[in-house]
């Protein structure tokens, strides 16, 4: 434990010592009775000074079996002031009640100590048992270890969460005052941030004076906290464990879980289509798990729109595969809609129900940025673009002062009603980005920092940004302001143009690379004539596209020479794509083949994909939402699933105003209503993290690999603690063995002493 | 003689003095009863009559064997003296009478050297026993008209006198006792063939000692008596804490006879010390029995009626007493 509890007298150094060697003691000012184990020695030295005289006739007799047995009575003698000794000593040492370090070092009672509790809040403590939950449990734990604090103690109490809560950090003597707050305590049905927990602890340990620390973790040790798989903080919390340890502060971890819990959760939600539109079907679809050893039969999935039960489905759930359920539906209005599964209740009730907030949109909203903008029908950079995505749009896009605005119908590709809007690249900078769904960029030389900067943000926040290069664009002015590391937003950096369309000097084809991405995936199989429309496309010029190494982005389509063609990275909640050559037919051959408006159409599909996304989130995360600036500070009231309301204001910065709830701990809907000028009503949905779903247990053993450095006194199971606090305070106390060797050393000495009275000869003289 | 034999005991005049106690002839032997009393003559008066009191048959008779005369017998008078032969001759009882006769002379030898004042707590010193003894004996002697003279010894013969059948020979005895303090180391080997070159006539020698010297140098000495053709009884006095050695504290020992102080804690030694005493009354006991002497151990706390049993029966049978 700590250095304080180290005797100084006996010195047992903690760092050249294994801990488990470690002594200390309950009543250290005891060991100075240490002194009486020269007791016995006075005694024996005090005896010899005091003898009686007597007159002795048969000394001849005497001194001979002196003589003969000199060496025998001198071991006699050593032995019997030895054991003596001993039983003095180890009398002194029991009575100083010493304690195996290793063994007790949590709730050992010695000095003043600052104590730290550290609940588990993740969701897996929710799980209901026989009645009440396992953090209730916790807390009733937490509680009993606070009301058996010794006076003077201090204590803090950390809720395990992500991110973590330090709800007493400041070190508190009052002890009423943490119970208290231990009653207020609520679990989150999120995860755990381990890293950020143990640096809490750290920061909480470091803020009090008192050199006795103790650290007392109560956890179900479920997998997802203890062992995250693919944690890629490892070493951050490497680094924190080390600190803890450095401190010398074993802790104590108490295991309140149990292990082969059953569970069934649903782990998924999702919808076909990246952007729903009213009135198109879009298929929904819900995934669920079985995470027991055993499967079960007939599982009854329900599925909710809006609140009304549509489909119910009965399902045999085998173990570990996940079962897909899927369900088309045809949303009339547009605005936010809520898609909920829920699966039959289990003790771990908060992941059987999830929720998908589907945003269905009259139209998707489309942002053309020409940066080659001209009045004659098909000279404009992004003609053949608003053409492929909205065919009923005339060529009318000529005046540049008044964009092109168009809604068309359904088209037979599948494509959801698109209004488009063009402008010229010197426009951008006074558009509202944040109303469109997609910006498509053609052509354009480069954008200004602020315009970096505001694209940035906005595809952060769930929007999508298609770009097209051309022979105006500036690699340098390109990538200097989005392929920095400040602000990676590219998938990839723009280089050098190859190829020369003004000479011809030759043309490269496309490379579908097995249609295996989503943008080409409805050719795979196809015919080769329609194959052809995709693969027969010349591209005489384009910017070779250069990926970074380990980068995410994918190339969706190659030219034949091997550089990308398409390329596309996910950034935040949003979507890139880049396209290494001309939206128009000055570099290619692509406005003209048929392959062109399907693939520019899954294009902005998969772009505004985001918008989907902006509405859901997980336990833990900060709900974010960007609106017109013009919405400024309206007021918010937020529903929350609790059915609590609560009152917020937009946040306004530079370009934008924004609504920005703090990650909330419950999963739910979340419903914002937006007052004016804005006013809107919406819709945010909130699940709980799959991972905490999984049962699976890190066992106290294998607690020291997972997360390497921490090694805790486990202790097995609430029961040990709740049956007899003090037993754990006597952990590893030795005093009663040394009575008891204090015992058989009496006896031993007694025996001893009558062994060498004993020996009597009857002298006969007869 | 036959006066002496019928004497009765006086309870009124026993050591204590007291009528509300019964006192038994024992008493009278028991050595510290015995010490309280003023003199060694009453005392060796009191052991013997005390002694003989509790016997059936008188010690005292038929230690004569010279035919003297007849007398006519007269109602009272002993049978056992009736001679049968002129009874059948002549119908008529005649006595025999004989003459007394003092031809045993016995040699008390008394050890008075140092190591023989020990006295453990309650109990008399080994030479007050042995003087008691002594007396007793010498007391008894005389009254069967035999002679006894004493030899007291330390590393030499201190002071001699010479058997006497007198009266006086008792005071005399006494008197010589009183004046032998001991004083000096135990000799014994010097001492015995001193005294066995002294003692010419044949007799019986009684030995009053510890014996603390070496065994084999006593048995020598004891075996040149034996060459004098004397009878030998070894009453061997000592102390019963030199057997038992009872003590339990560290104690210091302080020697007799200029051995030395040792400093000790007796139980860690009792066991050796025991197994060396013993070999040491083994080796004189083998020894006396090899020579064909009589060897008598003796405690001071022991009734006086060993001693002077034992006497008697080497007296009566001339031999073995132990």
């Amino acid at each position: 434990m700590t250095d304080a509890l180290l005797n100084p007298l006996l010195s047992l150094n903690a760092d050249a010592m294994p801990q488990l060697l470690a002594l200390g003691f309950g009543a250290p000012w005891m060991l100075w009775g240490m002194a009486a184990g020269t007791i016995p020695v006075v005694i024996h030295l005090l005896n010899k000074r005091k003898y009686r005289q007597t007159q002795w006739a048969a000394m001849r007799f005497l001194l001979a079996a002196l003589r003969k047995n000199k060496r025998r009575i001198e071991l006699e003698q050593w032995i019997l002031l030895a054991i003596r000794t001993l039983l003095v000593l180890l009398l002194i040492l029991a009575m100083s009640r010493p304690v195996l370090e290793s063994l007790a070092p949590a709730l050992f009672a010695g000095q003043r100590s600052h104590r730290v509790l550290v609940l588990d809040g993740s969701m897996s403590m929710t799980r209901k048992l026989t009645d009440q939950t396992r953090f209730e449990r916790a807390k009733s734990l937490a509680r009993q270890i606070v009301k058996e604090a010794r006076r003077g103690d201090v204590l803090s109490l950390i809720l395990m969460a992500d991110p973590p809560k330090v709800i007493v950090g400041e070190p508190s003597p009052n002890l009423e005052q943490v119970g208290r707050e231990i009653d207020l305590i609520q679990a989150t049905q999120g995860g755990t941030d381990l890293t950020a927990t143990f640096a809490s602890l750290r920061r909480v340990l470091e803020s009090s004076p008192l050199p006795n620390k103790e650290v007392l973790f109560l956890t179900d040790l479920q997998r997802a906290t203890w062992a995250r798989p693919g944690s890629d903080n490892s070493a951050a919390l490497k680094l924190e464990v080390d600190k803890l340890n450095a401190a010398k502060i074993r802790p104590v971890l108490i295991d309140l879980g149990a292990s082969s819990e059953p569970n069934t959760a649903v782990i998924n939600l999702s919808i076909t289509s990246p952007v729903v539109t009213m009135g198109v079907p879009v298929n929904l679809r819900a995934q669920v798990r079985n995470f027991t050893t055993q499967s079960k039969p007939s599982a009854r999935v329900r599925l909710y729109v809006d609140g009304q039960l549509g489909p119910e489905q009965s399902v045999d759930l085998p173990v570990g595969e996940p079962v897909t359920i899927n369900f088309t539906y045809i949303f009339r209005d547009a605005g936010d809609h809520v898609f909920e599964a829920v699966i039959d209740d289990d003790p771990l009730g908060a992941d059987d129900r999830r929720r998908l907030v589907v945003p269905v949109k009259e139209k998707l909203r489309i942002l053309l940025v020409d940066g080659d903008l001209k009045p004659e029908p098909f000279a404009a950079e992004t003609d053949y673009l608003a053409q492929a995505l909205s065919p009923a749009e005339s060529l009318q896009a000529a005046d540049p002062a008044t964009p092109n605005s168009a809604t068309a119908a359904p088209s037979d590709t599948g494509l959801p009603p698109i209004a488009l809007e063009v402008i010229p690249e010197s426009r951008l900078n006074s558009v509202e980005v944040g109303l469109y769904d997609v910006i498509m960029m053609a052509n354009v030389s480069q954008p200004s920092i602020p315009e970096a900067a505001a694209l940035d943000k906005y595809v952060r926040q769930g929007g999508g940004l298609v770009i097209f290069t051309g022979d105006r664009v500036s690699p340098e002015g390109w990538n200097s302001r989005l392929a920095v590391a400040e602000r990676d937003l590219l998938p990839a950096m723009i280089g050098q143009s190859i190829g020369d369309a003004v000479k011809k000097t030759g043309a490269f084809l496309i490379d579908p690379l097995g249609y295996r991405h989503p943008l080409v995936t409805a050719y795979e199989g196809a015919n080769p004539s329609v194959l052809s429309g995709l693969t027969q496309v010349a591209t005489l010029q384009y910017h070779k596209l250069i990926r970074p190494p380990e980068s995410t982005a994918r190339v969706a389509l190659a030219f034949d020479s091997g550089d990308p063609a398409v390329i596309e990275v996910s950034k935040g909640r949003g979507r890139v794509v880049m396209i290494a050559t001309s939206a128009d037919s000055q570099w290619t051959t692509w406005p003209l083949h048929p392959s062109y408006p399907v693939v520019m159409g899954e294009m902005a599909l998969l772009a505004a994909s985001g918008r989907t996304g902006e509405k859901n989130s997980l336990v833990g995360e900060p709900i974010e939402q960007a609106y017109p600036a013009s919405a400024g500070t309206a007021t918010v009231a937020l529903r929350t699933p609790d059915k609590g309301t609560r009152e917020l204001a937009l946040k306004v910065d530079s370009e934008s105003s924004y609504l920005r709830i703090d990650p909330p701990d419950v999963s739910g809907l979340y419903e914002a209503e937006i007052g004016p000028p804005l006013s809107r009503r919406e819709k945010f949905a909130v699940n709980v993290p799959v991972v905490e779903s999984d049962p699976a247990r890190v066992e106290a053993s294998a607690l020291k690999e997972s997360v390497p450095g921490f090694d805790p006194v486990v202790i097995k199971s609430a029961e040990e603690l709740t049956k007899a606090a003090e037993d754990v305070a006597r952990r590893g106390e030795i005093h009663r063995p040394l009575l008891i060797a204090v015992l058989a050393l009496i006896l031993l000495e007694t025996l001893m002493a009558w062994w060498i009275g004993r020996r009597v000869v009857r002298v006969s003289t007869t | 003689m036959e006066s002496e034999k019928n004497k009765g005991f006086d309870a009124s005049h026993g050591p204590k003095g007291s009528e509300t106690e019964v006192i038994t002839p024992n008493d009278y032997l028991d050595p510290q009863n015995l010490a309280k009393l003023q003199g060694l003559d009453l005392v060796a008066r009191r052991a013997v009559e005390g002694y003989v009191s509790g016997l059936h048959k008188s010690p005292y008779h038929g230690f004569s064997v010279e035919f003297a005369e007849h007398r006519e017998y007269a109602p009272g008078d002993d049978i056992r003296h009736v001679d049968w032969k002129v009874w059948s001759k002549t119908d008529k009882l005649y006595l025999k009478l004989y003459e007394e006769e003092t031809n045993l002379l016995t040699y008390l030898l008394l050890d008075t050297s140092q190591s023989m004042e020990y006295a453990s707590e309650g109990n008399v010193s080994k030479l007050m026993y042995a003087k008691m003894v002594a007396a007793s004996l010498a007391y008894l002697v005389l009254h069967q008209s035999d002679a006894v003279g004493l030899s007291t010894f330390d590393s030499r013969v201190v002071r001699a006198l010479k058997p006497s059948g007198q009266a006086s020979q008792l005071k005399e005895i006494i008197n010589l006792m009183n004046q032998a303090p001991g004083r000096e180391k135990t000799n014994l080997t010097t001492v015995f063939h001193d005294l066995a070159e002294r003692s010419k006539r044949r007799g019986l020698i009684v030995v009053l000692s510890d014996l603390f010297d070496d065994p084999d140098r006593v048995v020598a000495g004891l075996k040149h008596f034996r060459h004098r053709r004397h009878d030998v009884v070894v009453m061997h006095v000592l102390d019963p804490a030199e057997l038992s050695f009872p003590f339990r504290q560290t104690t210091e020992f302080k020697g007799l006879e200029g051995l030395g102080d040792v400093q000790v804690d007796p139980l860690t030694i009792r066991q050796a010390y025991q197994a060396e005493i013993q070999n040491f009354i083994e080796a004189i006991k083998r020894g006396c029995r090899v020579a064909d002497i009589d060897y008598l151990p003796l405690m001071t706390d022991q009734n006086l009626a060993v001693p002077i049993s034992a006497y008697l029966r080497a007296r009566q049978s001339g031999r073995k007493v132990g």
